[in-house]
Parts: structure tokens; sequence; C-alpha cells
């Protein structure tokens, strides 16, 4: 019996104890501004996540251009390069495309007419969703525009699976030892 | 070969282990000889195989803990509100050419657990105003297609929002219930549901020819709604720029509601006996004065005078003014034409109060605020005024006179039970030098100019909690709780811990050294109020000449004065502070992290400031700019924000108040553009999931 209660407890607990991680997280849309000032940026560094939307606002009174070499390639005419022009006060924005910003740090530059830079940096996260997530709402979902991102989930997903399996079969181990045990003593006290 | 019988077999490995899950290993007695040295071989071989299970299982079980712990902290590592993100001070004193203060998409600034969930801006169905025969008696519907579609009428001033939010705003068979706000805009007024947060709905809007439409309060039911038409220009409570021509009129109206569509006005009173600035208002029941057997409850009206030189009465009292209104809301019948509206419209006034100068400091005496909440402790009906240099004052209204007492003689000018400033307001006892209710200011430290310049004094705004606070909960918050508030606010051993709190902020027009604090006084017992914590918006302000100053302050225009607030409900409290934007701060755990100077450092409330050797600190959590619909590229030429009155200092984002919804959202007026639903992270409530449909939406039209 006791031997059982102890197997159950630890069989239970493993499993809650394995509950406890996220099957998944998730994430909605989010627009994150970098406002560029006459002299600095505000922010000059920014967390976002796969699928957000980056919006830099020129509030000066000059012209500047803002690019990011997507491909590092020193140039700044690839696919999903960012290049754009500003006047005072105009804006541009670029997505973070789940199919091509992967997890990653990124620099944004800030060119003005004179060819002073600022930079700022993007710290981007993988978007980790599995529709139906367990756990619930996370801020910031809109639950009809989540993406899957399968390379970033998938490390999730392996050590949620390596904690799981483990743990299981940690547990059913003990189990078994407990019930041999068992078995062996009965036979020796017939 | 020892052949000394075997004592019990138990392995050292795992006798330990077993223990500590209180479960006992079995032991193996000795067999006979033959058998002894067969067995023992046998029983060797399964104690190894026992230690390698047991090693293999630790092992598993370990990989499992590793991964676990991994995967919680790669969580932790992806949520951006976990504290991590950079802080970025949105508080700018000068315009240069890194700041203008009329930049809107330049002030898209929130800390990254804040969100637009909605927004509305004001505009009703398309037209600025309404056709000539609904002017000044009633509003108009709203055409829900033209929402953030037309220019947009601006001018906003006070919300207050009313409904049965822990029902889920269901509207009843009898036509009870549903979320409502109400936004006063100087010639208007507006009716939005709210119900859902994600996709407010205009309603309705009520147009007046005269202006200062700048309070709007409602009844419990949603019937009746209470507006001022302030006349007022006064030195303290001044316009802008001083330049509108239409300033108002001394006048109150009485909207019936009970249509949200069709706001009909129902009574108005010209030249009250003073231009309010601000009123609340209270219903009693089973009253013993009423005037007249028919009437089952009582309309109360607590106007705030905002002309500090009037003296009404020939007895000298300015400040709080009390109105009874015989037969209350039965008297204002939508269906009786304007004779008979004239006939049975009344106003008495029945009370009064005000500071006795003994208790003041010395300072100016202007009432600014009020606002009527239920002690949750003491069950008093108690109005909580902001009485500039007077401090926050306390006044017992549970039972109003059964008489009139227009000079406010007595009621309630004996019935105040609490006040707080910052210097002794007497000469002995609680507020006296050596009591808890003060913070050992002297007067000039505390009011006029030279307390202004140290963030005290001038107090514009209060609210008390509408319950009680322990460690970050309340009483409706799931259980468990923190051990240390025991089984509720009526432990016998934690019920201590239970606070409940009021906080009080100055408003100022300029201030070279500061923006003011925000102060959190405990007024668990109303009759022994206590400072136990302050706040001002963090970080340093720049001067002209670039050099940094310790506080940020307010060049002119009101800028970045604190000016209305609300409270949530788990210790978190909500505050505008006009072109600085929405902040929330925490002040749940105060009560945890005030260090007590009492010898074994427990808590001394009966000895207040005396007793507390360090306040606790306000924590901030997070702020949101309202800029517009963040989906819309250029907001302030498609929506057409007016900048042209400079009824909002000339700037936008220029916020007036805002309310917390208790599902988890802040409801933001901005003065230019209009209302905001934001949400908090830290306030989400999966019972009440409202994300923002606005960016799908968006996607669509895309």
């Amino acid at each position: 019996m006791a031997s059982g209660r102890f197997g159950t407890l630890l069989f239970v607990s493993i499993l809650l104890l394995s509950g406890v991680a996220p099957l998944a997280s998730a994430h909605g849309a989010n627009t994150i501004w970098i406002i560029a000032r006459g002299t600095y940026l505000q922010p000059d560094e920014i967390d976002a996540i796969q699928n957000d939307t980056v919006e830099v606002h020129n509030s000066a009174e000059l012209n500047r251009t803002v690019r990011v070499d997507f491909d590092g390639d020193g140039l700044y005419n690839g696919t999903h390069d960012v290049h754009c022009n500003l006047n005072s006060s105009e804006f541009c924005s670029f997505w973070l495309d789940p199919a091509n910003w992967t997890a990653g740090q990124w620099e944004v530059e800030i060119i003005e007419e004179n060819g002073s830079t600022m930079y700022a940096t993007i710290n981007i996260q993988a978007d980790i969703h599995v529709t139906g997530n367990p756990l619930g709402y996370q801020f910031g979902i809109n639950d009809d525009e989540e993406i899957e991102v399968e390379g970033g989930a998938s490390s999730q997903n392996w050590l949620q699976l390596v904690a799981i399996t483990s743990g299981l079969g940690g547990a059913l181990l003990l189990v078994n030892l407990m019930n041999n045990r068992n078995d062996s003593l009965g036979r020796e006290e017939e | 070969m020892d052949n000394r019988p075997l004592g019990p077999i138990v392995s050292k490995s795992t006798k330990g282990w077993f223990e500590q899950w209180g479960v006992s290993p079995r032991v193996h007695w000795p067999w006979p000889m033959g058998v002894e040295m067969r067995r023992e071989s046998l029983v060797s071989d399964e104690i190894a195989a026992d230690k390698m299970v047991v090693a293999a299982a630790l092992t598993l079980l370990m990989i499992s803990a590793v991964s676990v712990i991994v995967l919680l902290s790669t969580d932790e590592a992806g949520n951006p509100a976990s504290g991590d993100w950079e802080w970025v001070d949105p508080i700018t004193e000068v315009e240069d050419d890194n700041h203008s203060h009329t930049d809107l998409l330049a002030h898209r600034l929130a800390t990254p657990n804040m969100q637009l969930i909605d927004y509305h801006n004001l505009n009703c169905d398309g037209e600025m105003f309404p056709p000539t025969d609904l002017d000044n008696t009633a509003g108009r519907p709203c055409d829900p297609e033209m929402k953030n579609m037309a220019p947009t009428p601006g001018d906003n001033s006070e919300v207050i929002i009313e409904g049965n939010f822990h029902e889920g705003c269901v509207i009843h068979g009898d036509g009870t219930g549903g979320c409502f706000a109400y936004v006063a805009a100087y010639n208007q007024f507006h009716i939005l549901d709210i119900s859902e947060p994600n996709d407010i709905r205009m309603l309705s809007t009520y147009y007046a020819e005269i202006a200062r439409i700048i309070d709007v309060k409602v009844t419990d039911d949603n019937n009746w709604v209470l507006i001022n038409h302030e006349l007022t220009n006064s030195e303290l409570d001044p316009i802008p720029n001083d330049d509108d021509a239409n300033s108002g009129t001394n006048r109150l109206d009485v909207i019936y509601v009970g249509d949200k569509t069709s706001p009909i006005k129902v009574a108005e009173w010209n030249n009250p006996p003073a231009g309010f600035h601000n009123q609340d208002i209270h219903v009693y029941c089973d009253w013993d004065g009423i005037t007249n057997p028919d009437e089952e409850c009582s309309l109360f009206l607590f106007g705030a005078d905002p002309y500090p030189e009037i003296v009404a009465g020939g007895l000298g009292y300015k400040g709080t003014q009390i109105f009874y209104v015989p037969l209350g809301f039965e008297s204002w019948l939508p269906t009786q034409n304007d004779e008979q509206q004239n006939s049975s419209r009344e106003i008495l006034r029945w009370g009064g109060y005000t500071p006795d100068p003994d208790t003041t400091c010395g300072g100016t005496v202007f009432n600014h605020d009020n606002v009527i909440s239920k002690h949750p402790i003491t069950g008093q009906v108690l109005l909580y005024v902001a009485y500039w240099d007077a401090g926050l004052r306390i006044v017992d209204v549970s039972d109003p006179a059964t008489i009139a007492d227009p000079f406010g003689i007595s009621w309630p000018q004996d019935d105040e039970v609490g006040r707080w400033l910052g210097c002794p307001s007497a000469d002995d006892g609680w507020y006296g030098p050596d009591g808890g209710g003060h913070a050992n200011m002297t007067a000039n430290q505390w009011g006029g100019s030279s307390g202004a310049a140290n963030g005290n004094g001038w107090i514009h705004y209060v609210v008390p909690y509408d319950h009680l606070i322990c460690s970050g909960i309340w009483e409706g918050s799931a259980e468990p709780w923190p051990e240390q508030c025991g089984t509720g606010p009526s432990d016998a051993t934690y019920g201590v811990n239970w606070r409940h709190y009021t906080l009080i902020a100055p408003e100022y027009g300029s201030n070279d050294n500061h923006t003011g604090f925000v102060r959190t006084i405990d007024t668990t017992d109303p009759t022994k109020p206590f400072l136990v914590s302050e706040w001002k918006l963090p970080g340093n302000g720049i001067r002209a000449n670039g050099s940094a100053h310790g506080n940020h302050f307010i060049p002119n225009m009101y800028i970045y004065s604190p000016h209305n607030g609300d409270t949530g409900l788990d210790g978190h409290v909500y505050w505008t502070h006009y072109h600085g934007g929405a902040w929330v701060t925490d002040h749940g755990r105060i009560w945890d992290e005030i260090v007590w100077n009492t010898p074994d450092g427990t808590p001394a409330p009966e000895l207040g400031w005396q007793a507390i050797a360090s306040l606790a600190e306000t924590h901030t959590m997070g702020y949101y700019l309202p800029s517009g619909p963040i989906w819309m590229d250029d907001p302030k030429g498609d929506l057409e924000y007016d900048m042209a009155d400079c009824w909002a200092s000339c700037m936008i984002p220029f916020n007036w108040g805002l309310q917390f919804d208790p599902r988890g959202f802040i409801v933001i007026s901005e003065m230019v553009s209009g209302v905001y639903v934001v949400q908090m992270e830290e306030d989400y409530d999966p019972q009440n999931d409202f994300p923002p449909i606005w960016n799908a939406e968006a996607a669509v039209e895309e």
C-alpha cells in the first residue's frame, strides 16, 4: 500500500510539474514605435515578436532614410531589406513577417541627409503558437491573426516532450521497482 | 566469506531516499547456509539492479525537472512585460528639435504591458451639430457606421462609467442592466455602450448651445444624468488661453437617459448658488426628512463651488454646498411639458461645509472635487473632498439633517470626521505636532507657492478605494490568499492587514520644480488618516539649457500636472497627467512595505506618521499616451482633430480623466481626439476576454 501511494504521489507530482510548463505560447500582432526625434531615438532598442509591425516615425524637421540590411549583404536592395525615405513627420513601417524574420537581433539605421546615422536595435523573438492554447489568452493575442511558426515552436515542443517522457519514465521506473519489491516480499513470505 | 547470519539488508543508497518519503523499504532475513550463499548472491544482484533502476529513475526525473525549468525560463523571457524592456520616459518639458507638443505621432508612447483595445472619436452621425430643434433640449441617436469616419468634435472632459459589470453587462428583460460611458464635452455629452470593450458603440449625443459642460455624473440605475454648465474662469480654474467667448453659464441640468439613444432634458436649475465645476450625486432611501410621503428615495447633490471669493449666506463659508431635490426623480418626468417642469423642479440648499480656518495651515481654501463613497468598514456614507491647501477632508453625510440647514451651521459642518494635510493642523491630538495625521511639514512647506514647489498642497482631486486591500488582493480575489491576509478583514490576527486607502493629488498650472505628488492616505479608520506612500512622475526633468533637474516639472499650461484618477481592484491606481498620458501605479503592497520604527517593527496604525520610519514605495506599472487610432496613418488629418481652440492647452494628447472598468479596462477621455479603451496586461481577467479587434479589421481593409 505504501509503495502504491508513493508511486501514485510521484506520478501525479511529475504530471503536475510537467503541466506547469505551457504547451505553447501565443502572440497577436502589435505595432511598436520607434520615434526618431531630432537628436535621439525613443526607444533605441525594442523587443518585438514575429508578426509585430515596427513603425519608425520621423518627428524631426529634416529628411531621413530608414533602412535594415535584412540579408546582411551590405546592400539594401534585397527582397526583405527595409529602405524608405522620410520627410519630416512621416513614418514608415515594416511587418516582421514570420516567414522571413526569424528570432534574432536586427539593426535599424536612421540616416540623415548629412550622413550622420542613429541606430536602433530590434530584438525579435519567435512567435510560438498552437491553436487552442490550453493556458488560454495571452496579452496581445488576436486569435484570428495567430500564425504558427514551426521553427520557433519546435525547440519548445521538443523540451516539453523531453520533460514529459523523462518524468513519466522516471516515475514508472520507481513504481515498477516498488511493485517488484512487493512481489518479491510476497513470494518470500509465502 | 562472512557466515554470520545476515542482518537486515538495506541499501544505503536507497534507505535515506525511501525514508524521506515516509516509506520503509522491505528487509530480508537470513535463510539456511546452503541457500544463503545463493540467495546472498541473488540478493546482491538484486540490490545492484535496484540501485541501477533508482539511479536511472533519478536521472530521468532530473532531466524532466531541468527541462521544465528551461521551459519556464524561456517562456518568461518571451514575455515583453516581464520587466526587462527598456524604460522610455515620455515626459519632455521643453519643445525643441526633439519634441513638439502638437506632433501626435511623436507621442505614440506606451509601456509594452499596455494595449489599445478600442477607440472612438465621438462623432455621432457624421454631423458636428444637431438639427436646431434639438439644440438644448434633446439628444440625437448615433449611426454606428460613422464610428471613426467623420470629423472629431473634441473638447472632451470628464468620463464616468456605470453598469452591471459583474453580470457581464447583460441587459435584462425589464430593460435594466448594460454598461455605459458618459463623456462631457463642453457643448455636449456623449453616451457610449461599453458592454464590449473591444467594440464600443456611440449611442447618442446631447448638444447644448450653452457651454462648459465639464462634469457629468449618472445615477446607479443609468437613468439620470446630471451635467453642469459651469460659469467660471477664476484665477484658480481658468480656461487655459482665456480666449473662449463661450465660457458657459451658471446652471445644472438633469437629463433623462432611460432611452440611451434619445436623452432628453427634464429639468434645469438656473443660477444655483454657485457655478459648479464638479458635483456628485447621491440617493438616500428611508430618509426621515422627506417632504412628500410618496418619496421613496431622496436625491441630494454635492456641489463644489469653484469661487473661493463667494461668501454665501452672509456666514462666510465657501466651498461644499449640498442640495436636496424634493420628490427627486419623481418630479422629473420626461412626459411633462416645460410649464409642468418649471413648477415641479425645485432645489433646496440643505447644508454646507467649509474647513475650519484654524485647521488649514493658512493656505488657500478651495473646494475642487467631491466624491461620495461608502466606507467599507464603518459603513458611513462619506464625502471625500479635495480642498486645495486645506487638503483632504472627509465628511460624514450618512444621515442628512431632517431640517434644512442652508448656511451649513451644523450639517454637515459638524460632521468632518477626518482630514489630511502635510502640516500639523491642530495644537494637539491626531492632527497636532505629535500626532500621526500629517507629515511634519511647516505651513510653508505644505501650502502656497512654496508648498507647490515641493509638490505639496493644491489638492485638486481625491478618490477613495471602494474596498479594502491586502497584499495585492481584494476580497473578490480568487483564493488562496496570501497567508498574511488570513480569512479576510474580520480575521482576528490578520484583519489589520486589510487597509482602506484614499488617493489625493494636486493640480498646478505651472510649477518649475515639480509635477506634484500623488499621495496614498490610509483611511482604514477615517477618523485617523495618515500618509503611507507618495509617488511622482518618474525620471528627471530637462531644462531649456539641457541640464537635468531632479523632478519633472510644469513649464506652463498644466502640461504634466496630475488631473483626475480612479482606483482599481488589486491595489492598482489610474491617473491622467494631461499631456503626460494615463499612468498606472501599484499600491497593493504598501502595507507590507512600510518600515515601522516600532521596537519590533510591527505596524502601529494607531500612531500613524509618528511610527513610520520609511514610507512604502508606490510602484510604477506603466503608462499609455493616447495618440489617435494606431491603425490610421494620419488620424490628425483624417479625423480632423481640432487644435485651434486650445481648450486642451494647444497640445495633443491632453488627458482629462479616466475610469477603471472592473473587468480590467481603462476608459480614457482625451480632450482633443476622443475616448480610448486600454488594457494593462496585469489587469487582464480571462473571464472578461475582449482582445482588440481593430487590428483584424484593419488587416481586412488593407
